[in-house]
């Protein structure tokens, strides 16, 4: 049965925009019913079309070499580098539902190629209501930075693929803040010898997921994700596929967040591991503490394994800061408020320790602190 | 400098401090021995203000001031310093940051200014050096990994830059071999004083033969059973405790 949906007019007009407005119209918009999205119900998030909520821009460090600003209108992109060529695409349809509705919402497709061989930093940066998909190509024994900082509100759809080539470094900066709902994929296919370092934090919004996924399709590739999320009166939910393809990869996920009442964390981490790819080696952790009564926590870790010579682990736990620990310093003086905070970003910081970028880890941990003055209490 | 009256405290419900009193005056050190279960901690977890350490009525003082009703951290800011028998490990914060933090919150809450850096790293190495604390385990996450001695020196090493104006050492012999002992009792030595006052929890008589008490009180079913001088140690080593729990 055809249904009307209040986003339907936000649909692009591209093919992929025809063709999401036809399916959602079809089959609604991913609800509880949908295992990946029972924690994460878009069909209520998007019955009203989220307004615009306001801006606030923070420029990044200007040490960029390219600047990508998402807007309304789509991607623009500023500066320009000899070792990057640029082109337009138009957005496809997509098979996979959220990436069907990231597309559907796309204004516009970019395409990034960079030399192998290249060092440069790139910044995105996300405002209000923007919609866009970029699909980056690394070139081979390129090291990339990729700045991220979603900033605006309303309602954002944002997808990435990356292309890592041999022997490539990409560090992946992602400061998520904008609120709102928000809906954003990371999908990467990685080659040999490639190392992937993905960093985040978020503050969670009226509805914010992200999807991140990578294939390790060369040997000896490696992913590590580290992820910090510190939720007030918000959503979040952090769902991630690693699928190891191949043998001798390696996969390292920490997600740590902390949450106050009123908000919703989410975590669902999938490890696969196909029946070739012997001797890899995947752990994946969620740590997450409770700062006060009212507060909820979904957490799903999953191993998916079909090899037999490998080395993999989840962790999942959720607690409450420590009272021993709290009278501890309490005793030597330290006020409750103060001690809580000092825990609390100890233990959210551990995170960030094989962070190489020191202006980035500094970053993210002022980033840490700054939200938790306002949630410790 | 320390009046204790008539103090009752229960811990999740269960009465253990049967009306304990007890006064030490500045420049004194008085020691508490009795057997397990006196209610030796309890008394120092209910003078530090921990969480469930129900008072049921008396009352505690420090240089006049109530201190039953204060927050932990604004008894710490008044003066008063528990050496804890677990001292507990605080991951992710590294010692210093600790220490400069409790130091420089202890200012605050009594109006004074903080510390500057390079004096504090002054004070801190001058007393590193003095009790033995490696610059190792000065930048490690607190307490994190450390040996059971290394956790009681640290404490002192703690006492001694907070420079606090009442101690409670808490079994800080347990665990220590005789050179940890040494060293830890010099540190607490170190930091007697006219206007401090001190008082040492023990099984054991032998940390009295290297802090000197200038009183023995011998806690038993939560109340002070007998007050002596060292002596008295030295005799309930011999005799044990088993007269008091008679009398009680």
């Amino acid at each position: 049965m055809a249904q009307n949906l209040a986003i339907s007019e936000l649909f692009a007009p591209t093919k992929a925009g025809v063709a999401a407005r036809d399916y959602f119209a079809q089959n609604g918009l991913p609800n509880r019913r949908n295992e990946d999205f029972h924690y994460t119900d878009l069909s209520r998030a998007l019955s009203d079309v989220p307004t615009n909520s306001s801006i606030f821009y923070e420029y990044p460090a200007p040490t960029q070499d390219i600047e990508i600003r998402i807007l309304e209108s789509g991607a623009k992109i500023l500066g320009s580098h000899d070792k990057i060529t640029i082109s337009e695409f138009e957005p496809e349809q997509q098979t996979d539902v959220f990436a069907q509705l990231i597309y559907g919402l796309a204004k516009t497709g970019h395409k990034i190629e960079i030399a192998d061989n290249t060092n440069l930093t790139i910044s995105i940066i996300r405002f209000g209501n923007s919609r866009a998909v970029l699909d980056f190509e690394i070139g081979k024994n390129a090291k990339v930075e990729i700045i991220e900082i979603h900033e605006g509100g309303g309602l954002c759809a944002f997808s990435t693929r990356l292309n890592i080539g041999e022997d490539a470094t990409l560090n992946f900066y992602s400061k998520l803040q904008g609120g709102g709902v928000d809906l954003s994929a990371i999908g990467a296919i990685q080659a040999a010898n490639s190392q992937f370092n993905a960093y985040f934090t978020s503050e969670g919004g009226q509805m914010v997921r992200r999807n991140f996924g990578t294939v390790l399709s060369g040997e000896n590739a490696t992913i590590n994700i580290g992820g910090v999320y510190l939720l007030g009166n918000s959503h979040f939910d952090f769902f991630s596929n690693i699928i190891h393809q191949v043998p001798n990869c390696n996969s390292q996920e920490s997600v740590r967040g902390v949450v106050a009442a009123g908000a919703h964390a989410v975590f669902q981490g999938k490890i696969l591991v196909a029946k070739d790819a012997q001797k890899t080696i995947g752990n994946m952790e969620h740590r997450a503490l409770m700062l006060a009564d009212g507060a909820r926590i979904n957490a799903k870790p999953t191993l998916e394994i079909y090899a037999d010579d490998v080395e993999c682990s989840h962790a999942n736990t959720i607690g409450a800061i420590s009272e021993s620990a709290l009278f501890y310093m309490q005793s030597r003086g330290i006020t409750i408020v103060k001690a809580k905070a000092l825990l609390t970003e100890a233990f959210l910081a551990q995170v960030f320790d094989d962070v190489t970028n020191q202006t980035q880890k500094e970053l993210m941990l002022a980033k840490v602190r700054a939200i938790l003055e306002g949630l410790v209490k | 400098m320390l009046n204790i009256k008539n103090l009752k405290v229960a811990v999740h419900g269960t009465q253990i401090l049967n009306g304990l009193s007890l006064s030490v005056p500045a420049g004194e050190v008085h020691a508490i021995m009795g057997p397990n279960g006196a209610g030796k901690s309890t008394l120092s977890y209910a003078l530090t203000g921990r969480p469930n350490y129900d008072i049921l009525g008396g009352t505690a003082t420090l240089n006049g001031v109530d201190i039953l009703t204060l927050e932990p951290e604004e008894r710490a800011a008044l003066g008063l310093f528990l050496s804890f028998q677990y001292p507990l490990e605080i991951p992710g914060v590294p010692t210093l940051t600790f220490l400069r933090t409790a130091l420089n919150e202890q200012r605050k809450t009594r109006g004074e200014d903080e510390i500057p850096v390079p004096q504090f790293m002054r004070m801190a190495r001058e007393a590193a050096k003095r009790l033995g604390v490696s610059d190792d385990m000065l930048k490690r996450p607190l307490n994190v990994g450390f040996s059971g001695g290394e956790k009681k020196r640290m404490e002192i090493f703690q006492m001694a830059l907070l420079a606090p104006k009442f101690m409670i050492l808490d079994e800080t012999d347990s665990g220590l071999d005789i050179d940890a002992l040494k060293i830890v009792s010099d540190g607490v030595n170190f930091m007697r004083a006219e206007d401090r006052g001190m008082l040492v929890i023990t099984h054991y008589q032998r940390l009295l033969d290297y802090i000197r008490p200038d009183k023995v009180h011998v806690l038993v079913n939560g109340k002070i059973a007998e007050t002596g001088d060292a002596s008295l140690a030295l005799e309930l080593e011999k005799s044990g405790y088993d007269r008091f729990e008679d009398v009680a």
